[in-house]
């Protein structure tokens, strides 16, 4: 199936996956909205609210330097929080990919017995698949990174040019490998849901091959769900300075929009799992197939 | 010989001795030239070495007999390791090996009839007796200098440059920065110069937070290199002469100066422009040539500025020097008619490290240049002082909200960074600004002598005016150019302008503020402890000042204003407060009391009271206590909230990528 028609057909596909959009949505909301509320309580009982009454205005360097340096403990310890749940989070994700899979490869509509059903019978696997994937990763990002970075900072040049151009290398160089094994991993979840393989290291190794035998059309997908993701960012980015938000009706227009790009970044999400859900029917052997 | 020969002979050696009156910068002195400089160096690119020979001429500006002279040979601070600069700089400044060490060896010291006075001379280490320290020589004369009368020395010497450190040095690929290479004779201060009670040697070692102090003079230096390089230095180049051994030695002349330095390179791009009087030019590292014009522009920006606010700007060149990559730490560096700043290639027009480093360095032309003040002991008069002025350039050009930075809706001005850097001390009671550079606790002394000097300048502004301020610099500028003032000498400036302009509206003097700020080490912080509104008029008895009644027939509420001293220092200080139905009161307070209470009977009560509203008080180390309103700001926690909620949704999605 030509590339260009599985990324029209995945759109069109998730896009009838509303509930299932806003149900994710709903578990983000909700976990982000504990840490929101967490920073609020911190800033009003910190007793130095009226100070920040400026900052309605835009950013005000001195206030919010004194703040943090004279009553930032509670904003810190609430950003410490945040990094904790990302990790936590990320438990989270791998174990709600299998109920997203299930969903999206049965073609059911939404519900959240099936929804359930697909993230407990995937969790282990998936769990297992998150942290054989980031380990790979880390590894191979250290080592590509460290050795451009040893060579940058040892190389005898006149210019910085010359260690700027091994640093970029090595940061184009870790892009790549970084996408190769989001492929790799995403494939991996899509097999298993095919197959039900039990292992989830031999997958990875499976997935790896289907990624570099369709190197290229896997490689367009990927980029091109990217790019819509990446699109929505950058258009909230231009879009939110214009919008100052020194009132209470534009703050409401604020939080609209904000939530606006986070259910459009969960819809590309959606997407990329369709695409691929397609692609790899398309490319796989007819009939059955293990992965082992 | 016959006389008319003799004649002839001896125009012909003032002519090469002395430069022309076309090679005189100034048609008479603008400083006492205690001394004169003539030196011819050679670069040695492969061993990174000068062979010097300098000629100095120093004399007695004093009344007292002086029968030893002192020199600073500043590249030994980086011998060894046990030297007072690499012991103070805890290893920070160590370099790796042998061969990225500096040094300076004196090979003759010789009157002009070549009597040898090496054997005389010795180490000394006045600050620390540290033995293995020899910046500093001591050098008895055979008989003492008479006041009025001068002495010659011929010197040669070979100097090892360090790998870049301390704004010296070399880095390989044949990048030079010459700064503090040749033998430099101290500072004699007879009684009552400065702070000096009996008249001596202000020749202090090179320690890691020093810089520098000399006497102002005249200098002539030829320095030769190989062909190749592209030379740059304090002073008008006069001549330059091409040699049968493939160098070119370049003549730089320079008057009313009290430091030389030259840099050189064969990579250097030269661009060059012009502001008045002064040739600007600016040797660009290749990969740096696009950002000529954000130097030269911001060069001029503070010359315009320091001209129109201070003094100025008399010499008919600057130089600016952009280091080699590996070569940071040359860069940042001021000498006269010539800095250094430093870049990257990719340097986006938003952050402004380039335009704010180029502004402090040519500020130093004035405030260590001109004001020639004792960097060991003061740095605050140049440093903070040139700080300062530094905060006020950048606002003044790119604004006081993004002068430091503006990128990607993040901005902060130069002052509020400058502000910063005190206020988030972790103890700024630490020491006070008037403290020797050397003897601040490690870590303190850039926040306290460049940052808390901007702040407490800044202050002092805020309470004067900033036309009164400008009046002081101008003042200051005036009387002491081409001079060695002290911070007393400052202060005596500012209290009479202040007196001039002001009357005794501040007191008889400024001294209660200095002695606060520059001598103590006490924190300034006011709080808006409470306001308490309540119907009806105040109770009949109570403390704090008298009620202000200002009701018409109707509810009447009284409303009560609690501003607390937390910190030491006391400052008169202005408090506003609004009311509900949109009127304000002002109230000025002399900041005494620990605690202060203010009343205003009105038909509305008090909504929001604030001190400092105009953030006149800089020193104010916390701005978040000093506010309070009756009923919170909501709708700046849910914007913020609300922010947070977004980016954390973004960051859990982040979190899903390996999912």
């Amino acid at each position: 199936m030509p590339l260009l028609t599985i990324f029209r057909t995945a759109l069109l596909r998730s896009g009838t996956s509303f509930r299932l959009i806003a149900a994710l949505y709903v578990i983000n909301l909700v976990f982000a909205g504990i840490i929101a509320l967490g920073f609020r309580s911190a800033i009003a009982s910190s007793g130095g609210v009226a100070a920040l009454a400026p900052l309605m205005d835009g950013f005000d360097f001195t206030i919010v330097s004194d703040y943090m340096h004279t009553r930032g403990d509670g904003v810190r310890a609430v950003m410490q929080t945040a990094l904790i749940m990302m990790a936590v989070s990320s438990v989270g994700n791998s174990v709600m990919a299998g109920g997203v899979l299930t969903l999206l490869r049965d073609g059911n509509s939404f519900s959240l017995r099936a929804f359930f059903a697909g993230c407990g019978a995937y969790a282990l696997r998936f769990i297992r698949l998150m942290l054989a994937t980031g380990a790979v990763t880390i590894v191979t990002l250290a080592a590509v990174l460290g050795l451009a970075g040893s060579v940058a900072g040892t190389v005898d040049a006149t210019s910085e040019n010359v260690p700027i151009a091994w640093m970029a290398g090595g940061l184009i160089a870790s892009a790549a490998l970084l996408l190769l094994m989001l492929m790799a991993g995403d494939y991996a979840r899509v097999m298993i849901v095919h197959t039900d393989a039990r292992s989830s290291l031999r997958t990875l190794l499976a997935s790896s091959r289907f990624v570099v035998r369709n190197f290229f059309a896997a490689t367009g997908l990927q980029l091109l769900m990217t790019a819509v993701a990446g699109a929505c960012i950058v258009l909230y980015l231009c879009l939110e300075p214009a919008l100052p938000a020194t009132s209470g009706g534009a703050i409401l227009v604020l939080f609209f929009m904000q939530q606006f790009f986070v259910a459009a970044r969960i819809w590309a999400r959606v997407a990329i799992y369709t695409g691929e859900l397609g692609f790899y029917d398309s490319r796989r052997p007819a009939g059955p197939e293990s992965a082992w | 010989m016959k006389t008319s020969v003799l004649v002839v002979l001896t125009l012909a050696s003032a002519l090469v001795a002395a430069p022309s009156r076309a090679q005189q910068m100034f048609p008479a002195p603008l400083s006492e030239r205690v001394v004169s400089y003539a030196i011819d160096v050679r670069l040695d690119p492969v061993g990174k070495q000068l062979q010097g020979r300098e000629r100095l001429t120093w004399r007695n500006s004093s009344s007292d007999l002086v029968g030893e002279l002192r020199f600073h040979l500043y590249l030994n601070a980086f011998r060894n390791s046990a030297t007072t600069f690499m012991r103070e700089s805890g290893g920070r400044f160590r370099t790796p090996g042998a061969d990225d060490r500096g040094w300076i060896d004196l090979k003759s010291l010789e009157t002009p009839d070549g009597t040898s006075l090496l054997g005389r001379a010795e180490f000394i280490s006045p600050d620390d007796g540290n033995d293995s320290d020899r910046t500093v020589l001591r050098l008895p004369l055979p008989a003492p200098v008479r006041p009025g009368k001068t002495i010659t020395l011929i010197a040669t010497f070979t100097a090892r440059l360090p790998r870049v450190v301390a704004r010296t040095g070399f880095v390989p690929g044949d990048f030079i920065m010459a700064g503090q290479w040749f033998p430099k004779i101290g500072v004699y201060e007879p009684a009552g110069m400065r702070s000096a009670r009996e008249g001596g040697w202000n020749c202090h070692q090179f320690h890691s937070n020093t810089e520098f102090y000399a006497d102002f003079g005249v200098y002539d230096v030829n320095i030769t290199t190989p062909d190749r390089f592209v030379v740059g230095a304090t002073g008008l180049r006069v001549r330059e002469t091409r040699n049968s051994d493939s160098t070119v030695t370049y003549a730089y002349h320079a008057e009313d100066v009290h430091d030389f330095a030259w840099a050189a390179s064969p990579f250097f791009e030269e661009v060059t422009d012009t502001w008045r009087h002064v040739t600007i030019r600016a040797l660009m590292q290749p990969q740096h040539l696009h950002q000529a014009a954000r130097h030269i522009g911001a060069a001029k920006a503070a010359l315009d500025y320091l001209d129109a606010h201070v003094g100025s700007y008399p010499y008919p060149a600057l130089t600016i020097v952009d280091p080699a990559w590996g070569g940071f730490r040359a860069g940042g560096m001021e000498y006269p008619m010539l800095i250094t700043a430093g870049t990257f290639s990719i340097m986006p027009e938003g952050l402004r490290w380039p335009e704010t480093v180029t502004v402090h360095e040519v500020g130093h032309n004035y405030f260590y240049g001109m004001l020639a003040s004792n960097e060991f002991e003061e740095a605050w008069l140049d440093e903070g002082l040139d700080q300062y002025f530094e905060t006020r350039i950048m606002d003044d050009a790119f604004g006081a909200r993004a002068s430091q930075a503006d990128l990607c809706g993040f901005h902060f001005g130069d002052f509020e960074l400058t502000r910063a850097g005190y206020a988030t001390m972790k103890n700024p009671r630490s020491a006070p600004i008037a403290t020797y550079a050397w003897q601040f606790p490690r870590g303190n002394y850039g926040a306290l002598t460049y940052d808390k000097t901007a702040v407490v300048m800044k202050t002092l502004e805020g309470m004067v005016g900033i036309a009164t301020m400008d009046s002081i610099m101008k003042t200051y500028f005036r009387r002491w150019g081409f001079r060695h003032p002290s911070g007393r000498d400052f202060i005596a400036v500012v209290n009479e302008v202040v007196r001039t302009i002001h009357g005794n509206r501040f007191g008889n003097d400024m001294n209660w503020y200095f002695d606060q700020t520059i001598d103590g080490t006490g924190l300034c912080d006011y709080e808006l402890t409470a306001i308490d509104v309540s119907p009806g008029p105040p109770p009949a008895k109570g403390e704090g000042d008298g009620p202000k009644e200002d009701s018409a027939a109707g509810p009447v509420f009284t409303s009560t204003i609690t501003i607390s001293r937390l910190g030491e220092v006391i400052l008169p200080v202005e408090i506003l407060v609004r009311f509900s139905d949109g009127s304000t009161a002002k109230e000025i307070w002399d900041g005494t009391a620990r605690v202060k209470e203010f009343r205003h009977v009105r038909n509305a009560g008090a909504v929001w009271a604030g001190i400092d509203p105009e953030r006149k008080i800089a020193l104010d180390i916390d701005v978040t206590n000093n506010v309070k309103s009756v009923d919170p700001p909501r709708g700046v926690l849910w914007k913020y909230t609300l922010k947070v909620l977004f980016w954390v949704q973004n960051l859990f999605h982040f979190a899903a990528i390996f999912t």
